[in-house]
């Protein structure tokens, strides 16, 4: 990782098992959904880094677990050098105002009984920003930011397309001065042409703004234009972590070079000059991981020590994170 | 080739309480034997409507009109018994949610075998021995034991495999795949598709593949039609569409889109949004968001023109007194 400067965000060993329950009438614990187990990464003031994966992956579990709308069940979010992990609910209240989330849906993430104001607003009066005029200014100039109209404060929600709903999104984020968003699929509803509106939209509040991103996706196309660096995500596990150029270029973890490989590319002449590895089977059930590394049992390259024993994310070269036995070009 | 589905003049729309939407306005298509044939499109463009239009599967509050000829008969004026020995035996639908377009409440193999014995004419018995058969060839394992499973006993990517059994149970000559591979995952997207193209080779059906993932496009159609606000606006062999596009809505699609094999740059949106089809814009329905639009845009509706080599584009800057435009410039941009 180019650590220049401490992180702004850093997540050590991130776990997350949601409890699976049976019993009656007294439930008890019976297993556990392991949606995230052992992540690690640190994020830099004003960059973006990418996380991929398949459905099912833990990479939204991750993205919410850092903002503590799940409770971790282990492991540390560090913020700007404060462990945010000890802190109790009214305690952690300023540090939600630094770390905001864009949602996938916009359909369903905005109230529809608010006007876009109110939803807007609403950020602005929990952490007493502003009042009055003042906070009615703020909001315009929060949709204007964004690329809205004023007079759309006072529309609901059903009156946006889906593109200007998610800018409500972004601008709601974006009212209480975050320095981080988490951004779990912002663009996935929407056409391909009101996503690169919106992708350009966050591009350039970026550069304005300083703020980082953590960008959830799985168009891997996406992830790589608007990503510094990706994490590749596996069953709760990271496998890999890079530049997204390198990690395009020089991908050394099997899983990596399947998903590359699958990704379609919008050229006949490059699509019919391509190797696909096609991946067999489905991903394994997360209550119960294989044994060892998590993706020996759709891996090409499979061997005996891949059963017993489990890799470790090592970095390779600077900043770059493998997590393989027999990693690629090593 | 020849052809063996052609919609002429199609166009279909729904009575709601807001007004007439016309959803599809004025579409001639053809797909030739053994081609894949993509439509793509954004949502509301039409495509998933013109192929249900043509299927007869629309609510009654749509109005058809049009014809849309396959091996010589028009089945837009077919009576629905006969339309009903088409659906499945001739022409066969893979939808594309494939957690909904299942019955939750039967066993994979009662759903395989209603077709089979209905068009084909065979015992249950053989029924389910051509359903193992089925879901031998599209890789589902252990087929036997599945047949007697559920729905929700599938996994996402097993279900489409069972979608496309479906489609192709009783032989069909095409089959209509609407989104097919929308709701999966990237790795199981390719599984799928090499399932389909495999399937394909092997059995010459014709494939209409309707999708909005140009990725998916470039790598499975023979040829390519683009639809904007219910019109096809070009027509062409994938490489004419990616390489040689001559329509502004082609250009701005191509752009818009980052590929995995270039470097960083700026991405092209497209400004405003796609029109409202209850009140469609007149002219050219992409002219509020086009570039190159000029006057005569806004009022008439541009006709198609063939560029040779069965490409064509409907597009006023085809006519011989517009403005010239460096095509090849637009396409280096993209």
């Amino acid at each position: 990782m180019t650590t220049q400067g401490a992180p702004l965000v850093e997540v050590k060993d991130l776990k997350l098992h949601f409890p699976i329950t049976a019993g009656f009438p007294i439930p008890r614990q019976v297993g556990a959904v392991k949606a995230v187990d052992g992540v690690s990464f640190s994020i830099q003031p004003g960059e973006t880094l990418g996380l991929v994966g398949e459905s099912g992956c833990g990479k939204t579990t991750v993205g919410r677990t850092l903002l503590r709308l799940y409770p971790p069940t282990d492991g540390k979010v560090i913020y700007d050098g404060k462990d945010l992990s000890t802190l109790g609910e009214r305690e952690f209240l300023p540090y939600r105002r630094k770390m905001q989330m864009i949602f996938q849906d916009p359909y369903a993430s905005l109230d529809p009984r608010m006007t876009a104001g109110d939803i807007i607003g609403e950020a602005i009066d929990i952490h007493g920003l502003s009042s009055g005029k003042e906070r009615m200014d703020r909001i315009y100039s929060l949709l204007d930011l964004v690329g809205l109209l004023p007079e759309h404060a006072s529309r609901f929600p059903h009156e946006f397309s889906g593109g200007q709903r998610q800018r409500i999104g972004i601008a709601r984020a974006l009212a209480v001065e975050p320095n981080f968003i988490v951004c779990d699929e912002p663009i996935s509803a929407l056409d391909v042409s009101i996503q690169a509106q919106v992708v350009n939209l966050m591009e350039d509040l970026q550069e304005k703004l300083g703020i980082a991103y953590l960008f959830i996706a799985h168009d891997l196309s996406m992830v790589k234009h608007i990503s510094r660096r990706i994490a590749v995500m596996y069953l709760g596990r990271i496998v890999e972590i890079a530049d997204s150029e390198t990690l395009y270029s020089k991908p050394m973890h099997p899983y990596t070079l399947a998903l590359l490989s699958a990704v379609p590319i919008p050229d006949p002449v490059v699509e019919g000059q391509r190797q696909r590895i096609i991946l067999e089977g489905d991903p394994p059930s997360p209550v119960n991981p294989p044994s060892g590394c998590r993706f020996r049992t759709r891996c090409p390259y499979a061997k005996e020590k891949c059963k017993e024993e489990d890799p470790k994310l090592i970095d390779v070269s600077k900043g770059h994170g493998v997590a393989c036995h027999f990693p690629f070009g090593a | 080739m020849k052809p063996l589905l052609t919609i002429e003049n199609l166009q279909t729309s729904f009575k709601t309480y807001a007004g007439d939407v016309q959803a599809v306005r004025d579409v001639n298509l053809t797909v030739h034997e053994g081609e894949v044939l993509a439509v793509v499109g954004e949502s509301g463009s039409g495509k998933s409507v013109t192929m249900m239009s043509v299927m007869r599967l629309l609510a009654k509050n749509a109005k058809i009109q049009g014809q849309a000829f396959f091996n010589g008969q028009d089945l837009l004026a077919l009576s629905e018994k006969e339309m009903r020995k088409i659906r499945g035996r001739e022409i066969a639908m893979v939808f594309q949610d494939p957690m909904t377009g299942l019955n939750p409440t039967l066993t994979i193999g009662a759903q395989l075998r209603e077709g089979i014995m209905l068009h084909m004419g065979l015992s249950k018995q053989e029924a389910n021995k051509r359903a193992v058969e089925l879901l031998n060839k599209v890789g589902v394992p252990e087929p036997e034991r599945r047949l007697a499973q559920y729905p929700h006993e599938f996994s996402g990517g097993m279900r489409q495999r069972v979608m496309i059994a479906l489609g192709l149970a009783c032989d069909p000559r095409l089959i209509i795949a609407d989104e097919p591979t929308t709701a999966l995952d990237v790795t199981i997207q390719a599984q799928i598709l090499e399932l389909m193209k495999q399937l394909k080779k092997e059995m010459n059906t014709a494939i209409i593949l309707i999708t909005h993932n140009l990725g998916v496009v470039a790598g499975m159609a023979d040829r390519v039609a683009v639809m904007y606000g219910g019109r096809v606006c070009e027509v062409g062999t994938v490489h004419q569409i990616f390489h040689e596009p001559r329509h502004p809505y082609t250009w701005a699609l191509l752009r818009a889109i980052p590929r995995l094999d270039e470097h960083k740059r700026r991405l092209e949106s497209i400004a405003g949004s796609p029109p409202n089809m209850l009140k469609p814009p007149g002219g050219c329905p992409f002219h509020p968001r086009c570039a190159h639009a000029m006057n005569v845009c806004t009022s008439e509706a541009p006709e198609m023109t063939e560029m040779g080599n069965q490409h064509r584009a409907a597009c006023w800057l085809m006519h011989p007194d517009a403005p010239k435009v460096d095509f090849s410039q637009e396409v280096t941009k993209a």
